[in-house]
């Protein structure tokens, strides 16, 4: 049973996933192949390349899950306008031109590129699909699952039950309403705060903010809406009302809206636990890639285990779409997803790319060395790091979502905040921290409250005193890093690299930021990665077994 | 057609001075065409059946990365970042595996492209109310896709073979690179189309005003209900012979 995940609805990134036999074979961001941030086209590229990676021609696909009714999204973008009428025209057009774009149309488009019968193609609500992609490539076999995103369909927010071994695997228990987004509030609390301070001492302090998200009697919480403007919920803003109650955006307002937030996905998070008695919790949606909010529900103590996949979002949704169909289709028979769900981008061919360097960039000053056995290559790259210098690492499949996870990356000294600097400038990605899991206890002072949630880089944790050196370059001023714990069964070669820098001395740690830089927003690709090399402020480039050095 | 672009360079670069944002506008486009130029060849590169034409390509993608950083820096002031949007939907314009015709026609393409971008920015460069950096950058890049625009057409001369005549393929493709301009220029009737919705919005939200309402207001319960019979819906698709 082959299916077809496929997000493609209104402005935001765009993706295709493939499982096969419920198993995850493929997954893809638009944006990754455009090479165009946050592309939000009909993801053609993502959708050849899942085909490709699963051996499929045109028609080869059983079913196409689209991972959102457009249907329904229209619906709720319609209603949202007339609802707010008469100040949501633009948003009204906008609606109505997607929908002649693209809405009515997506089926039809999907059927052709995929060649793909239109009666084979079936949507998936979204917060199912988030949920799916959560849970099914959670090492659990039952947990309560949350999302949180801003707004899919009518529903902003979910909470339902995963067992694994039941043929429906996910049980909606609560649903959020629309427009009552949590999601949605933080996308607006965020733009608010992008306006910056005046710095005329006229901020506001957040005091009496809590009217903005109150209790609701249900246990979660409601909107005032007054104080938001979700005319267009592709743009939702706050609205005149909060701007004249709390004033222009200061530090202290900063953080307050920060900390509402977070405390209204704790909220949801204990509905979850009530509602559904599982020790383990899966989060997904856009708020779950917020490490702070997840940090805190892992810390919580409301759960004994907490997973956020490498992707909550829409690449996520999309292979969650195609996972629970093949499980609703193949029912018990099929199989869990493997550990490397996060890893199933483009693949890397070295060859063609050290090719074109050979040849292609003479009179640009670089070596370029072999290192065919593994050991040899890992001892090299240690001692470059040692060195003090940045490094491009890129080895197998790329990525799925937007954390590095050992596929394509900038690595860099974790102990030096002036090499952090150098890596953010290349990158222009966050930084964190890469430990080996046998130096997690050294670096987060005993172990921490969740292994999942760390295993993926999705959570902050508090640096332990004797690791605030070792770990300088990336430690916030809270005291806390955004982490990922590497075992050697998630990923063997990068776990090796983590532990050589060990043996040369500290911790078996490393900064590492996503491989974007030299004016290319990622490089999944060997002549991509190549390219960034050559123009980026980066030392080195360790290409498969290949590594080229720019002189010191 | 020269007199033609000239008249067209000098207003454009006039009216960059005087709409708002005009120049930035300007700035962005041209980074996001030259950013397009290098992620096609990215792409195309694989394709490329000699090794020699494939390190040709990879340079002119370094340097239409280049051009593009110079643009972003121009209009950011700043660093040379990728520009934030693409000049359109990007498709790349030579498969994974291409024909030998689909090979001749991108090069071909590619050609007639470089040249069409050469000659505009030199009319630029020399229009009279053009700004004195962006001039300088205008001319710098012309002269790089010039040089571009020469390989090209070395690999597209070589692959053809020996005594091909290149002016109808060429011929084609300029065309096609017309009509590409075209539709990006064709005005949309967009006033009309506004005042279209307008008035739709009007009626609709006068006449739907209290299905919307009660919509907008359903409580929880009612919610997960439909949520449920979405999801059980969605299982009956899936399972549907």
């Amino acid at each position: 049973m082959k299916v077809l995940g496929v997000a493609a609805g209104g402005r935001r990134p765009s993706s295709a996933a493939l499982a096969v036999d419920g198993e995850p074979v493929a997954a893809f961001r638009e944006e990754r192949l455009t090479l165009q941030e946050g592309d939000a086209g009909f993801p053609s590229l993502a959708i050849e390349e899942c085909l490709r990676r699963g051996g499929l021609r045109p028609g080869g696909v059983d079913l196409v899950v689209l991972c959102e009714s457009p249907e329904a999204r229209l619906s709720r973008s319609l209603a949202g306008a007339l609802g707010a009428y008469p100040s949501a025209g633009g948003a009204f057009a906008r609606a109505m031109r997607d929908a002649a774009g693209r809405g009515f149309r997506l089926r039809g488009r999907v059927s052709r590129e995929t060649g793909v019968d239109p009666a084979r193609i079936a949507a998936c609500p979204q917060h199912l699909a988030l949920a799916a992609g959560a849970f099914l490539t959670s090492p659990f076999d039952e947990a309560a699952v949350l999302t949180i995103d801003e707004a899919g369909e009518w529903v902003c927010g979910a909470v339902f039950a995963g067992d694994v071994r039941a043929q429906a695997p996910l049980r909606a228990l609560h649903a959020m309403p629309y427009p009552h987004s949590l999601g949605m509030a933080r996308a607006a609390f965020a733009r608010y705060l992008g306006e910056g301070a005046r710095g005329d001492g006229r901020e506001g302090d957040g005091e009496g903010l809590d009217a903005v998200i109150r209790p609701h009697p249900d246990g979660t919480h409601e909107l005032d809406l007054s104080f938001f403007d979700f005319s267009d919920p592709e743009a939702p803003a706050v609205s005149g009302r909060f701007r004249e109650a709390f004033g222009p955006p200061g530090p202290r307002m900063a953080a307050r809206l920060r900390s509402l937030a977070a405390d209204e996905a704790l909220r949801l998070a204990r509905k979850a636990r009530e509602l559904a008695p599982s020790g383990n919790l899966c989060l997904g949606g856009g708020l779950a890639l917020d490490p702070d909010c997840v940090a805190m529900i892992a810390e919580s103590g409301l759960f004994r285990d907490v997973f956020v996949p490498h992707d909550p979002g829409e690449t996520g949704g999309a292979l969650g779409a195609a996972l629970h169909a093949s499980r609703l289709e193949g029912g018990r028979a099929a199989r869990r997803a493997p550990a490397d769900a996060g890893r199933l981008g483009e693949d890397l061919d070295p060859a063609a790319a050290l090719d074109v360097a050979l040849r292609g960039v003479e009179g640009r000053d670089f070596s370029v060395a072999s290192f065919p056995s593994e050991a040899l290559l890992l001892a090299r790259c240690a001692r470059l790091l040692r060195d003090r210098r940045v490094v491009a690492w890129v080895q197998g499949r790329a990525e799925t979502g937007p954390r590095p996870l050992g596929g394509r990356c900038i690595l860099a000294r974790a102990d030096d905040p002036a090499l952090a600097r150098r890596a953010g400038r290349a990158s222009a990605g966050p930084a964190a921290c890469v430990v080996a899991r046998e130096d997690a206890a050294a670096a987060f002072g005993g172990t921490p409250p969740s292994a999942q949630v760390y295993r993926w880089g999705q959570a902050s944790v508090p640096v332990a005193a004797a690791a605030l050196g070792p770990l300088g370059a990336v430690l916030r001023d809270d005291g806390r890093a955004l982490c990922r714990v590497c075992a050697p069964e998630d990923d063997p070669l990068f776990h090796g690299l983590l532990r050589e820098c060990g043996r040369l001395g500290g911790l078996s740690a490393l900064l590492q930021a996503p491989l974007r830089g030299g004016g290319l927003p990622s490089a999944d690709s060997a002549l991509a990665a190549l390219a960034l090399f050559l123009r980026a402020d980066v030392d080195a480039l360790v290409l498969g077994d290949r590594v080229l050095e720019k002189p010191s | 057609m020269v007199p033609l672009r000239r008249l067209h360079c000098a207003l454009a670069a006039a009216l960059w001075r005087l709409l708002p944002r005009g120049r930035e506008r300007a700035l962005e486009r041209f980074a996001a065409t030259e950013f397009d130029s290098a992620w096609q060849l990215l792409r195309a590169i694989p394709g490329l059946p000699r090794p020699e034409d494939r390190a040709l390509l990879f340079r002119h993608a370094l340097e239409e990365l280049e051009h593009a950083g110079m643009f972003e820096a121009l209009r950011r002031g700043g660093d040379g970042a990728a520009p934030r949007r693409a000049a359109a939907e990007r498709a790349p314009l030579l498969p994974a595996r291409p024909s030998r015709e689909e090979l001749l026609g991108f090069l071909a393409f590619f050609h007639a492209g470089e040249s069409a971008i050469a000659a505009r920015f030199r009319a630029l460069a020399a229009a009279p109310w053009m700004d004195p950096a962006l001039r300088g950058t205008l001319e710098a890049i012309g002269r790089d896709e010039d040089g571009h625009d020469d390989g090209v057409l070395r690999i597209l001369r070589r692959e053809a073979g020996p005594g091909a005549s290149l002016g109808a393929l060429l011929r084609r493709q300029r065309a096609r690179l017309w009509r590409a301009e075209l539709a990006r220029w064709t005005p949309a009737p967009d006033a009309l189309v506004a005042l279209l919705l307008a008035a739709v919005y009007a009626a609709a939200a006068r006449a739907l005003r209290g299905p919307v309402a009660r919509r907008l207001s359903l409580d929880r319960a009612a919610q997960l209900e439909i949520f449920r019979r979405q999801a059980a819906g969605h299982a009956s698709e899936v399972s549907a012979p």
